[in-house]
């Protein structure tokens, strides 16, 4: 019955981070190498998930006693929400591996140890079946994290990793006290025991908004969210494309894992506050990132403004909207992702990261030009792409019962057009700017090989995203039943 | 015997004195001391508890914490030894750049 | 047929992405022979379709094919399903027809246009994929097709706009051109999240019937819904408000201009107009909306064309004018007036940009009016092609425009004849638009083709080459034959109106008795004659008449040449309040969001150092709080 790959998937990374950190005389390029080999199996036993379906059910599961006298157990299982994130993360992991020979030349090993401990925790998010194992892996993920910005980052790593590590610390803090107050009362730790559990509708309230606040910094909601950009801006590539790849989508996905179903009355009381914040977001985090200078803080912002949009798709509470957020939170991993490493890639030439020193790059780096426009599309919802599909099926999800929230996001798509056809135009079109513009090469094969798994996803979810849909939905529609029965009660 | 409520009393106050000297010294082997001080808060709740409720279970999370108490500072004062080796100085501000 | 529909989308696609990946390898001609041949054939495959169609019963002349499922989710009525496929009738054809038709001649002009071009071969990867796009914007089986074609028309034309993307201008007229068209399609993306949760599909071939099914119950149809999709039609159509992109969009190379920005992709709002006719035509005002702004644009348009220097920017206004028009015909219910007009207007707009394609072509890159004249005697015949152009465009009989142009003129003045006096208004405008229309098309022959030269001494101008002369000499024959080939209301000859009719919502509109009918014709046609004469007269020897009227009228004449300064209205009441308010977020988000976050840590920093004043080591100190607290207790404890 337990199935043990995804024990595997954690407990691999988990050894060979612990190898690598006991291993204190490996040179750099053998650890790198370690690094990059373990996360590439890690990618491959990862496949599996996505292909067995079990009609909305988990799969793989896995099941052992752990802390029996709290009725906590060690219990991971994956469905057609958690399997995409899994293999998302698996697959970026690797990427970013690879990016890392462009930029991180000291303290390699510590860095693959830091990679490989947080791939752990990621995965173990998005497979935990227990909240308090949920728990210890939401919190696992934070402290690598902390420290790839802290010790890999800019100028003001300091400052950015203390603001992130507080910023999340302040909001699972609340999370913790509401996670043993539920584990007491039920006395399981167990997501199928917990949703059984019958809540007054204060105490529904307050476990809601604990749980919310701590998956909506990490999304992070606006007003939440100052923490995003200055993590992003001083942390290494990797850190980023992590952090928005994976890190951010754990709090959307906790809030339909756990908020939604566990919840239902609470959220759906608070379903507009939470819609109206979203839009907010959409709309703010959009002019946000057109206001601003630096490559990074405008991708930083336009996560804010995407990360609205699976916000909105999720507190539609309706299931086409609710399954676009999760295929959302996918395209934003990729889109995103691919946006940061050409970033990294850039800025590992030109030594800047402000919009003003750029111009003219199509002439001088055409492959660089296509990667970026590509990826461009991709994030501002260009249909044949990935990111359309979702934001589509978000709008038209969400339209039926709110249309005014609908429509006032719709006008994010608008804005993001502007900010992102911005940035292209100031990088690749006009005059040259930087007077060492002809020095910086094209990109190499390394690059383009990390970049193509990413552009050829972006298609393949942009020209046939059924697959993948009617994976994601059944799941969807389980965690949407609670809140639904709500609805139609009221 | 006393009633639970005073065993409550002095864990507080003994928590909170372990944070007020946590978050006020920069010498780290004091700000050591503090947690260990609110480590031990927690094992009192947890005796105290052990002897009006379910024994077994306070006492084994006492004997947790204290083995958990017990690590950190093995972990503990050997990183504050390793810090006086680099910089010839116990105080916490002087470690602020994560990086050497 | 289904074979025939995908190989119409997937050989557009399979050159783009064949010509995308080799084209540094490719040659300019190279890519460009693949590319038109792909293009010939396409056009082979359309007129396939129709004769296939042709073949079948009036009312069953529809042919669905469904390639692969895109989607299906939810259930009942929360239903969405979407497939990818093709959806062949006679207005998906007719528009296959012309797209390919005219498409295929300007990619054989592109290959000599554009020999000497850098990045030739990337131009035509960029036109294949537009060819893509706009075969699926109309061939597509539901709305969700359409508008990924839509949008893909709207990158393509983004891309190739800016080809030139060295030059400042351009960059900025294709990111312009990209962002006032997302406006419109935020409107037809809302429009299709209203469909889908009114009628439960966004399929083309159940549409129609289950809006006429909703009617039938009693369903009132929003015309806010309908006002969604001609939002976005406004936007792809260059209409008012938002006509501003398409001038600007001429920085890109000229075949481009022709067949983008002429003959096929600002077309595609007047497509989705008469795809969606059953649901105008329910939704009560929307119509009168439609027309008014259709009639507005045209005359609006026609004006500024007036006084333009640029030979491109007044082609490029006459067309934002002519799309007035043919929104004009819709408004007025007269879809397939509409659809006519698109069809000549393809040809002879599509023959006067590779005219203009020519005379730039010849001078060097040189476009200003002002610095052309006498060149019919260099370029004999692009001058006598031009000018069969210009006479389409001008309503001269017996050239193509006039049928289409006066069937719709016809149609407002039979909706006022018939008893709607506010299409009196809307007959006016258009009367007045079509004597602007002659008056600027005789002024740009006259200043470029006629009188004395005016060219650097140094120019030599010489003819195109055969790849460029026949596509110019085929348009100039469908600019003579089109429009009398396909309809002549006042002889009942209109096969164009009877192959569409399936496929549109009628126009319920009692006939205008024949003399009346050749009355108006008459009319018509004596204005563009007399317009035609006075342009002609006052531009050309030393232009005093027009110098005159200049001097007389200098506030307008300014306002004319300054395009009415739309572009510097736009800027100061939407581009700078909106680039102010992000300014402003930035400073809200730094200084009051994270101040707030900033302020809760310092707050705990301070009392940090106010505790930490207690503690200074002071051993008396300590011993003075103890003694303190134990006073404290003591005093607790008793009292």
């Amino acid at each position: 019955m337990n199935d043990p790959l995804l024990v595997l998937l954690i407990g691999g990374p988990l050894a060979a981070a612990l190898l690598l950190a006991l291993l204190p005389g490996l040179r750099p390029e053998p650890a790198r190498l370690l690094t990059l080999l373990v996360t590439l199996a890690t990618f491959a036993a990862s496949l599996p998930l996505l292909a067995t379906d079990a009609g909305g059910g988990m799969t793989h599961g896995f099941d052992a006693p752990w802390i029996a006298e709290f009725g906590i157990r060690f219990s991971l299982g994956v469905d057609g929400i958690a399997a995409p994130l899994v293999v998302l993360t698996t697959l970026l992991m690797p990427l970013v591996v690879l990016a890392s020979y462009g930029h991180v030349h000291d303290r390699v090993r510590q860095y693959g140890v830091l990679l490989l401990a947080m791939e752990a925790g990621m995965i173990g998010v998005f497979a935990a079946q227990d909240l308090v194992l949920f728990y210890v892996f939401f919190e696992m993920s934070l402290v690598p994290l902390y420290l790839l910005i802290g010790v890999y980052g800019g100028a003001r790593r300091t400052y950015a990793a203390l603001k992130f590590f507080l910023f999340t610390v302040a909001g699972s803090l609340p999370l913790l006290l509401a996670i043993l107050w539920l584990v007491q009362r039920a006395g399981s730790a167990d997501l199928a025991v917990l949703k059984q559990l019958p809540l007054a509708p204060g105490e529904q309230g307050w476990l809601f908004a604990a749980f919310a606040a701590a998956f909506c910094v990490k999304v992070p909601l606006v007003p939440l969210h100052t923490w995003l950009p200055d993590a992003h801006v001083e942390a290494p590539t990797g850190g980023s494309v992590i952090l928005a790849g994976v890190t951010l989508k754990m709090g959307t996905y906790g809030l339909l894992r756990f908020c939604l179903p566990l919840f239902p009355d609470a959220s759906v009381r608070h379903a507009p506050l939470l819609l109206a914040l979203a839009v907010i977001g959409i709309l703010y985090g959009a002019l946000l990132a057109w206001a601003q200078k630096d490559l990074k803080k405008i991708i930083a912002y336009s996560s804010v403004s995407h990360l609205g949009f699976v916000v909105l798709g999720l507190f539609a509470v309706q299931t086409t909207a609710a399954s676009g957020a999760v295929l959302q939170m996918v395209n934003h991993g990729l889109s995103t992702g691919a946006l940061f490493l050409l970033i990294g890639m850039i800025y590992e030439r030109a030594h800047t990261r402000q919009l003003a020193d750029f111009g003219g790059l199509a002439r001088t780096m055409p492959r660089f030009a296509v990667c970026l426009v590509l990826a461009t599309l991709s994030s501002i919802g260009v249909p044949g792409l990935n990111g359309f599909v979702g934001e589509f099926l978000i709008l038209i999800g969400t339209w039926r019962d709110h249309p005014v929230a609908a429509g006032c996001a719709s006008v994010g798509v608008l804005l993001g057009a502007i900010y992102m056809l911005g940035l292209v135009k100031g990088l690749l079109f006009g005059p040259i700017v930087h007077p060492k513009t002809a020095t910086w090469r094209d990109l190499n094969s390394r690059e383009l090989l990390l970049l193509a798994p990413l552009f050829a996803l972006m298609f393949a979810i942009g020209f046939a995203p059924k697959a993948l849909l009617d994976r994601i939905e059944p799941p969807v529609q389980r965690m949407l039943e609670a809140p639904r029965l709500v609805q139609e009660r009221r | 015997m006393a009633p639970q409520s005073w065993y409550l009393i002095v864990s507080a106050l003994l928590f909170g004195l372990g944070i007020v000297g946590f978050v006020t010294r920069r010498n780290s082997l004091v700000m050591f001391m503090s947690v260990e001080l609110m480590l031990n808060a927690a094992n009192l709740v947890f005796v105290a508890a052990a002897r009006d409720h379910v024994p077994a279970r306070g006492s084994a999370c006492a004997l947790f914490v204290i083995a958990v108490a017990a690590s950190e500072v093995a972990v503990g004062l050997a990183l504050v030894l390793a810090l006086f080796r680099l910089k010839k100085s116990v105080d916490s501000d002087a470690v602020r750049e994560l990086r050497a | 047929m289904s074979t025939v529909g995908a190989l119409l989308l997937g050989l557009p696609l399979a050159a783009a992405t064949l010509i995308g990946i080799l084209h540094r390898r490719l040659s300019t001609r190279t890519a460009g022979t693949l590319a038109f041949a792909m293009a010939a054939t396409c056009f082979g495959l359309a007129v396939a379709a129709f004769t296939h169609l042709r073949g079948l019963p009036e009312d069953a002349r529809h042919v669905a094919a469904t390639f692969w499922s895109f989607l299906e989710l939810g259930r009942g009525d929360a239903a969405l399903t979407l497939d990818v496929g093709v959806w062949l009738d006679p207005l998906s054809v007719t528009w296959a027809l012309f797209i390919t038709g005219v498409g295929s001649l300007i990619f054989l002009y592109s290959i000599s246009y554009m020999e000497h071009e850098a990045g030739g071969a990337r131009y035509f990867a960029c036109l294949c994929l537009f060819l893509f796009s706009m075969l699926t914007l109309v061939l597509g089986k539901n709305l969700f097709l359409t508008f990924l074609g839509w949008e893909g028309v709207g990158l393509c034309s983004y891309l190739l706009i800016g080809f030139e993307y060295g030059k400042e201008t351009a960059a900025q007229a294709g990111r312009k051109a990209f962002l006032v068209n997302r406006i419109g399609d935020v409107g037809f993306l809302l429009g299709m999240f209203w469909t889908w949760k009114l009628f439960g599909t966004l399929e083309h071939g159940e549409l129609t019937p289950k809006l006429a099914a909703g009617l039938a119950a009693g369903i009132a149809l929003p015309p806010l819904l309908a006002l969604c999709y001609f939002v976005g039609a406004c936007g792809k159509s260059a209409q008012l408000p938002l006509f501003v992109w398409l001038p600007d969009a001429m920085a890109g190379p000229t075949p481009v201009s022709a067949l983008i920005h002429a003959a096929t992709m600002v077309t595609a709002g007047i497509y989705l107009l008469c795809r969606l006719s059953s649901l105008f035509v329910a939704a009560d005002w929307a119509l009168d909306v439609v027309a008014f702004t259709g009639a507005a644009t045209a005359l609006f348009a026609g004006l500024i064309a007036l006084r333009q220097r640029d030979i491109k920017r007044v082609l490029a206004y006459s067309t934002v004018s002519q799309l007035g028009y043919m929104f004009l015909a819709c408004g007025l219910g007269a879809f397939a007036s509409s659809a006519f007009h698109v069809v000549t207007h393809a040809f002879f707009k599509a023959l006067l940009f590779l005219g203009s394609g020519a005379v730039i072509h010849a001078l060097h890159g040189e476009q200003d009016l002002w610095k052309m004249g006498g060149l019919k005697h260099h370029l004999p015949k692009t001058a006598f092609a031009m000018r069969i152009g210009a006479f389409a465009l001008a309503g001269i009989a017996p050239f193509a425009g006039f049928f289409s142009k006066d069937e719709i003129l016809g149609v407002a003045f039979a909706r006022a004849y018939a008893g709607d006096p506010a299409c009196w208004v809307l007959w006016g405008a258009g009367v007045l638009t079509a004597a602007l229309t002659a008056f600027y098309s005789a002024r740009m022959i006259t200043l470029c083709f006629d009188g004395s030269s005016r060219l650097d001494a140094h120019s030599h101008p010489h003819e195109a080459p055969a790849p460029m002369a026949i596509p110019l000499n085929v348009l100039a024959v469908l600019s003579l034959v089109g429009g009398i080939g396909l309809g002549f209301e006042a002889l009942h000859w209109l096969p164009l109106h009877h192959w569409l009719a399936p496929t549109l919502a009628p126009l319920d509109l009692p006939p205008l008795p024949g003399a009346l009918l050749w009355g108006l014709m008459t009319l018509a046609f004596l204005i563009a004659v007399l317009f035609w004469r006075i342009g002609a007269k006052w531009y050309s020897g030393d232009c005093e008449p027009a110098r005159a009227a200049e001097l007389t009228f200098p506030r307008f004449a300014g306002a004319l040449a300054g395009r009415f300064f739309v572009d510097e209205i736009y800027g100061a009441l939407i581009v700078r309040p909106l680039r102010f308010l992000a300014a402003l977020a930035l400073q809200f988000d730094v200084r009051v969001v994270d101040g707030a976050a900033r302020g809760l840590g310092q707050f705990a920093a301070l009392v940090g150092t106010g505790v930490r004043i207690v503690q200074n080591g002071t051993v008396q100190r300590y011993a003075f709080w103890m003694v303190a607290g134990a006073i404290a207790l003591l005093w607790l404890a008793l009292g």
